[in-house]
């Protein structure tokens, strides 16, 4: 008695064999991926402003919407302590002072993104570790400058985030909690 | 009342209802927000009986999803092609590739399909979850996957392309219920001596600001699935023959600025994007 012979199934072939047929006129059905090989209109070349990236706050997650609002804030601060700097160091580093709370609730953001932490993280400590002492125009430009670019790019990566933590440290702030100052990190 | 709800919707409406509990009123019509209103602590509801109930976004099922990016000439696509298709099939074991030329490379994950290419990149699921959520993790894993391998810094695009279908029992119906969007104004009369009647009706608009746009059409739609069982597999396999119809909402949603990687989180962006499709899906679906 011979067993009835198993046919084999061409995979491939069986695929083919799915016929889709475009209605006339035909229709995009099929078209899902090949209309993105259309041509487009092209970009205009400018860099996309956040607000028109991420325009309905409503969907945004609720840690993003707080960063943005905790980071324009640090940054009025930072920049109203620039502009005093010079004339009222008192007074500027009264606005440097109202920035650390700020940052602390900023540093409750920091599931972000990783840049964001390293650079929240980086702020914060150097904060500390002046014990009061005030941070001198540079660094508070500086700080200042910084803020405002991670406002506009958010999720930076570590590495791009890396980058401002050196300028950071060439700038005198100390980044680092004092036990570890001496350590050789990464980006040293 | 009668009255002032012809002259807001210009649709025949008929009070089949007044003073329902709320909680009643899901049981009784579909769609609440369009069939009752409120009137001194009362509910009055209308058109629970008419054929002209509404038609929203909800009425369709999102059948397609892709997302795009373009970018400048990735020339490390020639050197990383193996580590990203290496990385697809650790993720998914069962991945499958499909295409790997120099310029082009596609992997299949069941429904889903990955695409990198020098100049652009895509995923596209023909079967997406309606919440979207398992689409956009996999479309930021990927993309993310392409910005570390390929150093990409910027896009110079960003697409979401979203089809909804709205499927009928026949093309009649789905043209029926493109004409009670009022998309188009259709002849009165008879033309080119063929009939009254139109066919394959689509609407297609393209909505431009400096940085963002939208590609909206709306359309009928008939697909025939024809299928044959190859030679020698007709005991196992049934051949197939079946017609589809459908009123079809597809929508390509894209930026035309510059967007940073350090700027973009595909997973909040998509949220924008589908809330955005979805949300204004009633200027041309709810025209009623």
């Amino acid at each position: 008695m011979s067993a009835t012979p198993v046919i084999p199934i061409d995979r491939d072939r069986l695929q083919d064999s799915y016929r889709v047929v475009p209605p006339e006129p035909p229709t995009n059905i099929e078209s899902g991926a090949s209309t993105w090989t259309r041509k487009q209109p092209e970009s205009v070349g400018r860099k996309i402003l956040w607000e028109e990236l991420y325009p309905v706050d409503e969907v945004a997650d609720p840690k993003v919407i707080a960063a943005q609002r905790l980071l324009a804030e640090a940054i009025k601060a930072f920049e109203s302590a620039f502009k005093e700097a010079d004339e009222d160091v008192v007074a500027a580093d009264d606005y440097v002072q109202s920035a650390q709370p700020l940052l602390a609730e900023l540093f409750a953001c920091r599931s972000v993104g990783e840049g964001f932490a390293a650079i929240i993280n980086a702020l914060s400590i150097s904060l500390v570790n002046q014990h009061g002492e005030p941070i001198s125009k540079k660094q508070i430009g500086l700080i200042a400058r910084s803020l405002r670019e991670l406002k506009s790019q958010l999720f930076l990566s570590y590495d791009s985030g890396l980058r401002l933590l050196r300028e950071f440290k060439k700038s005198g702030l100390r980044i680092y909690p004092e036990v570890l100052q001496n350590l050789d990190l990464q980006h040293e | 009342m009668k009255e002032e709800r012809e002259g807001e919707a210009g649709v025949d409406c008929v009070v089949v209802a007044c003073v329902a509990e709320r909680s009643t009123i899901p049981s009784l019509v579909k769609d609440k927000r369009l069939c009752h209103r409120v009137v001194c602590g009362y509910n009055i509801v209308f058109s629970a009986l008419s054929p002209y109930t509404a038609m929203t976004i909800a009425d369709f099922k999102l059948t397609q999803a892709a997302v795009e990016s373009r970018h400048e000439d990735a020339y490390l696509l020639f050197d990383k092609t193996g580590v990203i298709c290496r990385e697809l099939k650790l993720k998914w074991p069962q991945s499958k590739l499909q295409e790997a030329s120099p310029a082009k490379t596609v992997c299949r994950v069941a429904s889903d399909s990955f695409t990198f290419e020098l100049k652009q990149a895509f995923v596209l699921s023909s079967k997406p979850d309606p919440s979207l959520q398992q689409f956009s993790e996999n479309a930021e894993w990927f993309f993310g996957l392409l910005h570390e391998q390929l150093e990409i810094g910027a896009y110079t695009r960003l697409g979401f392309r979203a089809i909804f279908k709205n499927q009928t029992k026949s093309h009649p119906e789905a043209v029926e219920l493109f004409k009670r969007a009022k998309l188009l104004r259709m002849p009165g009369q008879r033309v080119f001596g063929t009939g009254e009647a139109a066919s394959d009706l689509t609407y297609s608009a393209r909505f431009q600001s400096e940085t963002l746009g939208a590609h909206v059409r709306i359309g009928t739609e008939t697909l025939h699935v024809e299928f044959e069982p190859p030679h020698g597999a007709e005991d196992i396999l049934e051949p197939v023959k079946r017609e589809t119809y459908s009123l079809v909402y597809d929508v390509d949603y894209y930026t035309l600025a510059i967007v940073d990687v350090a700027q973009l989180s595909l997973r909040e962006w998509l949220k924008q994007a589908i809330h955005a499709i979805r949300r204004d899906s009633a200027e041309f679906l709810e025209a009623l």
